[in-house]
């Protein structure tokens, strides 16, 4: 039994299990305690879109445990997770924002990117008045889609698609060297117009 | 016996009476037809910038003397034209509507950086003006929207090197190509007349061998027909625009970067020719400067491994034939 | 002791600063010193997983074997830096979206590596905790400095500030951000190696006394 506490290999490998074991507790612990909920995260991104907090009412959110709203709506290049009408405070009739949170595939290496779309409704009239990021997997070039890239996107529903496609159709956006992450991101915002539309 | 006195010396015993201030004045003479073409095309404004560019470049090597704390008649006995040559060079590689204080921080910049934190003339690593122009492009991109055509209006447009890059046949005839009417450019690469005539100036003069650039504009030319899908239309416009000739002429031949044999030089032409066309088919913007600095990187390797044979070595194999015979 | 202490201090900031004088670290500095406010971010990032790292492998330096050392170190940075983004993801939103990828790259950074390899695992805990210290405001000032110039020239801008309206996009960009990297590695030499002399110079001046007789 000594000589099977005093072997090498043992050593190496119960210290590097202890160390395992220790962080992956500790950082479980405090993941859980600071934790950020959806709410959260949806509140930081209203936050950026308006300046300020404002309340919603739920259309579709994937993250309720109401049935009723909990299932996203797909598409073949993207779903939408989230839709919320915004409260205005002073209603005035047919003049009210939506806030979509979609997703776009297609991204580099099959990853996707998440944005948040404000939609403005006045009357018949529908615009995308802002776009930001919300976050993304396996992107690698996120930080060449600047400012100028989301500004693009601002434009009434009704005139069409986007595409990150240089030859392609649609309202073209100016993509410098990371094409793939600038798909994705038009699928999400194309989802959100398809919804519109459809 | 008498005594005589001889004179001690080591080699060199054979002196030519060509020092490097010679050399550098002759290429500043064989810049003048460019220069002067220059700015009649393109106004004063080219003469500004070709001025500046000088002043900047001389000044900056003598306050970088003077900050190494070397006596200042010692700086003038030994200045060496080569500074005033990299001046006209970054002068004459800019287009004319750049800012004024382009060329002054650029030239600046080509030689303090580039020459002389290396070890002055002849120990730089790369070309400084190559360097210095491609500081000065990356640097004030926002403020040179196009080019401008010397016809008087001074209007602005694309190059036609841009047009073809883009697949068309240029409109510009070959006349006009080379002989710069209507091109818009930089001063120095428009008139390619001005420009042939300079390099012969110096291949008769014997500063530069006329085979190598010839050889590095002729590949260059070939490999853009090849990769245009054997379109023989090709050949003289990709020659004749852009800043082909000019770098080709005088930028590569630079004396320190390029090889030491003969077979490295053909390797290091040919190599640049097939760098410049597959760069400006590839990223569709005029990428001499940055195939000759990439270049230039690569001629230390060439010249490890290309080893000229030692006078008097033979071959091992005629040894061993003429043992066994 | 004291002495001690201020030696571990001034080495680790800046006789061999990581970033200019052991050059250790490049990817981030070389990414993040476009403003200056990212070398703070970024410099307060990495001194804090030095810290707890350093501190940590110190307690432990006796229990892990040498042969499983590297791994375990890793480990051990890899889990503070976890922590650090669980912390920022909740209280500083921003400055993630700020730092972006390069916040799970400080895993790799290799100062934090080194001295947990070359010091921490050799020394106490104080000492350790100082040294890291050390070399992680030594990193965070030598990213500000070169952010600041990055910024100023290339930008116009420092801090957010507008300095004024020339720039020269030629340092915005990552050409740009290798020649700051040597420039400032050269002025660093140049200024460290001439004060360094002064004081072997004072140190060491031959007291030259006229020999008593006739002089010559």
């Amino acid at each position: 039994m000594r000589k099977l506490f005093n072997n090498i290999w043992f050593k190496c490998i119960s210290v590097l299990l202890a160390v395992i074991i220790c962080s992956g507790g500790l950082i479980a612990v405090l993941s859980d305690v600071l934790y950020v909920s959806p709410e959260v995260r949806t509140k930081r991104a209203l936050i950026k879109i308006y300046g300020e907090e404002k309340s919603y009412s739920v259309v579709i959110d994937t993250d309720s445990t109401d049935d009723a709203v909990n299932s996203p709506i797909e598409y073949e290049k993207g779903k939408i997770d989230k839709i919320y009408i915004i409260d205005k405070e002073n209603e005035t009739d047919g003049e009210y924002d939506f806030v979509f949170k979609s997703t776009g595939y297609e991204g580099y290496k099959s990853g996707n990117v998440t944005l948040w779309v404000k939609v403005s409704v006045n009357g018949g009239n529908r615009r995308i008045s802002k776009v930001i990021l919300e976050n993304y997997t396996k992107q690698t070039l996120m930080s060449k889609l600047g400012n100028g890239y989301y500004d693009t996107f601002l434009t009434d529903v009704t005139d069409g698609y986007f595409t990150a496609d240089k030859d392609g159709e649609g309202v073209k956006n100016v993509v410098t060297g990371a094409t793939k992450s600038a798909t994705a991101g038009v699928n999400a915002v194309n989802c959100v117009i398809a919804y519109l539309e459809g | 016996m008498e005594d005589k006195i001889y004179a001690y010396s080591t080699s060199p015993h054979v002196k030519t009476p060509r020092t490097t201030k010679k050399i550098m004045l002759l290429v500043c003479l064989s810049l003048l037809p460019t220069t002067i073409t220059g700015i009649a095309f393109f106004g004063l404004k080219a003469l500004l910038i070709l001025l500046l560019s000088c002043a900047s470049a001389v000044l900056s090597e003598m306050i970088f003397n003077l900050i190494a704390k070397k006596d200042i008649t010692l700086i003038l006995k030994e200045f060496d034209f080569s500074s005033l040559v990299t001046g006209i060079l970054l002068g004459l590689a800019l287009g004319v509507n750049y800012p004024w204080y382009a060329p002054v921080i650029g030239s600046a910049f080509a030689i303090i950086v580039v020459k002389m934190l290396f070890g002055g003339t002849g120990k730089n690593l790369v070309n400084p003006a190559v360097t210095g122009r491609i500081f000065i492009f990356m640097s004030f991109q926002a403020a040179v929207t196009a080019w401008i055509i010397p016809n008087g209006d001074l209007t602005t447009s694309a190059t036609m090197l841009e047009d073809f890059l883009g697949g068309n046949l240029p409109t510009l005839s070959n006349v006009d190509l080379l002989l710069g009417r209507n091109v818009a450019g930089c001063i120095g690469e428009t008139c390619k007349v001005a420009l042939i005539a300079g390099g012969l100036f110096l291949a008769a003069t014997g500063v530069i061998n006329i085979c190598y650039p010839a050889l590095y504009i002729g590949v260059a030319g070939l490999f853009s027909v090849v990769l245009y899908g054997f379109d023989f239309a090709y050949f003289l416009p990709s020659i004749l625009s852009g800043g082909l000739m000019f770098g080709a002429i005088f930028m590569v031949t630079d004396y320190t970067t390029t090889p030491n044999t003969a077979t490295g030089n053909v390797i290091y032409f040919v190599f640049l020719g097939l760098l410049t066309a597959g760069l400006r088919k590839a990223t569709g913007m005029e990428s001499v400067s940055f195939a000759i600095l990439l270049g230039n990187l690569i001629v230390p390797l060439i010249d490890k491994f290309v080893i000229n044979r030692p006078f008097g070595h033979s071959r091992t194999r005629k040894e061993k034939a003429a043992k066994n015979a | 002791m004291k002495n001690d202490y201020k030696k571990i201090a001034f080495d680790g900031a800046i006789k061999n600063n990581p970033t200019l004088k052991l050059v250790l670290g490049t990817c981030p500095t070389l990414a993040l010193t476009t403003a200056a406010m990212n070398g703070i971010y970024m410099g307060l990032a990495v001194t804090f997983v030095l810290i707890c790292s350093n501190v940590l492998v110190s307690l432990l330096r006796k229990a892990i074997p040498k042969e499983v050392r590297i791994p375990a170190f890793v480990l051990i940075i890899a889990t503070f830096v976890t922590i650090v983004r669980l912390i920022l993801d909740y209280f500083l939103p921003d400055l993630n979206d700020i730092m972006g990828l390069y916040l799970p790259l400080i895993v790799v950074n290799c100062i934090i590596l080194a001295r947990a390899e070359s010091f921490a695992s050799k020394n106490g805990i104080l000492p350790s905790a100082l040294d890291g210290l050390a070399n992680g405001v030594g990193f965070m000032i030598a990213l500000t400095l070169m952010g600041a110039f990055r910024e100023v020239l290339g930008r116009g801008e420092i801090f957010g500030f507008k300095v004024w309206n020339f720039t020269l996009d030629f340092f915005g960009t990552s050409a740009g951000a290798f020649f700051t990297y040597a420039l400032f590695i050269a002025l660093f030499s140049l200024i460290y190696g001439a004060i360094a002399d002064r004081k072997k110079d004072k140190a060491f001046s031959p007291v030259l006394k006229e020999p008593n007789g006739e002089a010559e």
